[in-house]
């Protein structure tokens, strides 16, 4: 299964194919110009960072302005933009890793708030036995 | 698994042809080279799958405390130099851009383009971590280095008035705020650090590239330990680009 070289315009398309594999190496003017718009990103990170907007909303600004910037660099100059889909699953699993423990973290520490309201939650197990067994010892020392 | 080899040119724009002579660069495991290829890319692919869950840890801890101490953070960061940090980012985007360069010249065969890329991207990194070097002695001499002398917030609270009077009022009015700045400086200098020891192991392996590529000047190389090097290279890139913001920038200025 070669594939194709005509995945744009940038790259010279010279490649070899040994057993269907084929291995683009793309044009200079296709790494000048990601670099290119990876600089005028950073420009836009910066400027963003002056203006008067929210924590959180700087923090989603930043964030997504950094997510752009890191597909450009996974997708162009690590190459993974011409690479096997084995090498996408691999990619991709890293930073599917991530926004499963953001959001199991998130899920936990955001919501502890809410907890807050009933008394009693905050216990670990291990205290909650301690003070049922001395509760316990009390009650039979009342007999 | 047969044992035949194909002729695998190391030239990519040569022949690809299919002939069963011996391959020096080819392990006796391996069906082909590309299959070899792909075996070391996924390879490489899931150490960095092991780097950005440990990275991913320490950005994840960072990220709960800066909910936390929203407050202490946004004062915090504001000691941290923007200019320092956006050079360094430049620096480091350039070193990417030179690395992309140099794997590519290593693909042609081109030895001193490579080499010439190679040096270039120590070069970067080499100003990347003096510029470090310029923003840690800073942080030494304003007294915010936290477990050892982390004094900004107390004994000079004068220097923060002149340059931020709302974070010097809001420290006197709850000192409490003090050991959670003190925190900030902890994980700037944990993730920076973390991240500056990766630079430091890119350079020596570059550096060991760019001896091989000299050592072995006329002679066909294999390509796939420089592209792999590269990956490298460009996952410390991506560490910073979530750095730089989310430690100098968010919290307004």
């Amino acid at each position: 299964m070669a594939k194709s070289h005509s995945t744009g315009g940038h790259h010279d398309a010279a490649g070899h194919h040994d057993g269907g594999h084929a291995h683009v190496i793309p044009s200079v003017g296709f790494y000048f110009w990601t670099l290119l718009v990876l600089m005028v990103l950073l420009v836009l990170t910066v400027w963003a960072g002056y203006w008067k907007v929210s924590v959180s909303a700087g923090i989603v600004i930043a964030l997504t302005i950094a997510v752009v910037k890191a597909v450009i660099v996974i997708s162009n100059f690590m190459n993974v933009k011409f690479g096997t889909k084995q090498v996408w699953l691999w990619a991709g699993a890293g930073f599917f890793w991530l926004i499963i423990l953001f959001a199991y973290a998130f899920a936990d520490y955001v919501s502890r708030d809410h907890w807050m309201k009933y008394p009693g939650w905050e216990q670990t197990i291990s205290e909650r036995v301690t003070s049922e067994v001395s509760g316990e010892a009390k009650e039979e020392g009342s007999h | 698994m047969s044992n035949t080899t194909q002729d695998l040119s190391l030239d990519p724009h040569g022949a690809h042809g299919h002939g069963a002579h011996d391959n020096p660069h080819l392990g006796e495991q391996f069906e082909d080279i590309a299959q070899q290829y792909d075996t070391y890319t996924v390879g490489m692919w899931a150490f960095i799958v092991q780097e950005v869950m440990f990275f991913g840890g320490v950005f994840a801890a960072y990220a709960i405390y800066r909910y936390k101490y929203l407050e202490a953070f946004s004062y915090a960061h504001l000691e941290l130099d923007v200019f320092w940090g956006t050079v360094n980012t430049f620096v480091l985007l350039f070193s990417s851009f030179t690395m992309a360069l140099g794997v590519r010249a290593a693909m042609l065969q081109a030895r001193k383009a490579q080499i010439g890329f190679f040096l270039a991207t120590i070069l970067f990194a080499c100003v990347f971590m003096g510029v470090k070097y310029v923003e840690y002695s800073a942080k030494f001499d304003h007294g915010l280095i936290p477990g050892h002398n982390f004094t900004l917030y107390t004994e000079h609270l004068n220097e923060v008035r002149e340059k931020h009077p709302h974070v010097a009022e809001a420290v006197e009015k709850n000192p409490a705020l003090v050991p959670q700045m003190e925190l900030f400086f902890g994980f700037y200098f944990a993730m920076t650090g973390l991240h500056g020891l990766h630079v430091l192991i890119g350079i020596i392996v570059i550096g060991a590239l760019v001896i091989r590529a000299w050592i072995n000047k006329n002679k066909p190389l294999d390509y796939m330990p420089v592209e792999m090097v590269g990956l490298y290279w460009h996952l410390v890139d991506i560490v910073w680009i979530f750095l730089f913001p989310l430690l100098y920038l968010v919290g307004g200025h």
